[in-house]
């Protein structure tokens, strides 16, 4: 079960990690190509995107709001295959 | 629902043996009787359901349209098992569309929502990786074409503020294009030099294979969702270079299937299950997957 729970928090962090991460890449791209205004999305210290736009040019933040949601899809895929495997396991021990 | 004047034909990998119905990809065998034995020695590719039944009726002496409705039935259920197919001419195809939309609109009024398509088993050549990638894109590219710029038109036609112009649907349908097609081949190199065949059941693409070692089965299921997934990161890393907003939303299509590894996509629970295989050797005697 642990290994099962480990393996799943493994896939969901990168998996979501690395879309959200180039996701937030993506946005930043657009807003340079569409010339967009400075622009925030979360709060403090749950900002997954900063993007500021300055004198000099532009400058983008992937904030810990990315790693934070990262991890609970993590958790939440850790449950969900620990769940999966139970199921799994009952049915054939029945 | 399959109509009788569809044409049934059995798949390249399938084989009629005197008891049996031997697939020789999987190798597994589902047992007939005589009756059944009798109709199915009539798929020829070219005599229609409606004719098979007349033939087999005239030699029992009984109404031809109970046989035929005795065979449609037992071909649903092969042709969910993809041991058969249907290969039926446009002419007949168009005249059917009709039913199949009325019976479709029927089943959604009462609440049975059943897709109107039927399952498609292409048996491909997977002899080495770059064999079994070609094979698959050969096959599929048609259908992943299609499927594309249905989707991405509702995109284009749901969300027209944000993607503007007509450039940005047909990168993303490309996109979905290749998605698909780089998914299902990413499964098949991985399972090479292992046989195996596609199963097409409208927008749904699947590889069937025979048992395979939980450890093979983990790379086979991980493949599918990572290689496209990861194509779609360096798209998106080389969208800044070019400033380019096809190639963003092209490689966010791509790599929204990193989200197949996850507990919520097939491919994931999969690969979960055959890497705890993998590492929990107590449990692997003699585990297939």
């Amino acid at each position: 079960m642990l290994r099962v729970a480990a393996a799943s928090f493994v896939f969901g962090f990168l998996a979501v990690g690395l879309l959200l991460s180039c996701t937030v890449f993506g946005i930043a791209v657009i807003a340079d190509v569409r010339g967009w205004g400075s622009f925030v999305i979360g709060d403090g210290p749950l900002t997954i995107l900063s993007y500021q736009r300055t004198s000099d040019g532009t400058e983008t933040v992937i904030g810990a709001g990315t790693v934070a949601l990262a991890v609970l899809a993590g958790v939440l895929n850790a449950v969900a295959g620990a769940v999966l495997w139970a199921r799994t396991s009952s049915g054939r021990q029945g | 629902m399959i109509f009788e004047i569809e044409v049934p034909v059995f798949p390249a990998g399938v084989m009629l043996e005197s008891s049996d119905l031997l697939d020789t990809v999987t190798g597994d065998r589902v047992p007939i009787n005589g009756t059944a034995r009798l109709m199915l020695s009539l798929v020829d590719g070219r005599r229609t359901a409606k004719e098979i039944g007349e033939t087999v009726a005239a030699a029992y002496g009984i109404a031809p349209h109970r046989v035929t409705s005795d065979f449609l039935q037992l071909a649903a259920r092969l042709n969910e098992k993809c041991l058969l197919n249907f290969d039926t001419p446009l002419r007949s195809r168009c005249s059917t569309f009709p039913k199949v939309l009325k019976l479709f609109l029927i089943e959604v009024v009462l609440g049975q929502l059943r897709p109107p398509w039927r399952r498609k088993r292409l048996d491909f050549c997977n002899g080495s990786r770059r064999v079994g990638f070609l094979s698959v894109a050969r096959h599929l590219s048609l259908s992943a074409a299609m499927i594309g710029a249905a989707l991405s038109l509702a995109l284009w036609l749901l969300m027209s503020d944000v993607l503007p112009s007509f450039w940005l649907a047909v990168s993303i349908a490309l996109a979905f294009a290749v998605s698909l097609v780089f998914h299902e081949a990413a499964h098949a190199m991985a399972l090479a030099p292992v046989s195996a065949f596609l199963s097409v059941y409208g927008p749904v693409f699947l590889v069937g294979h025979p048992g395979i070692p939980p450890s093979k089965g983990f790379l086979v299921s991980a493949a599918g969702p990572t290689i496209p997934g990861v194509l779609g990161l360096l798209v998106i890393l080389f969208s800044s270079l070019l400033r380019s907003e096809c190639l963003v939303f092209a490689g966010e299509v791509l790599s929204m299937n990193l989200l197949g590894m996850t507990a919520i996509a097939a491919d994931g629970r999969k690969a979960v299950r055959n890497l705890v295989l993998v590492l929990n050797p107590s449990e692997q005697r003699g585990a297939k997957c």
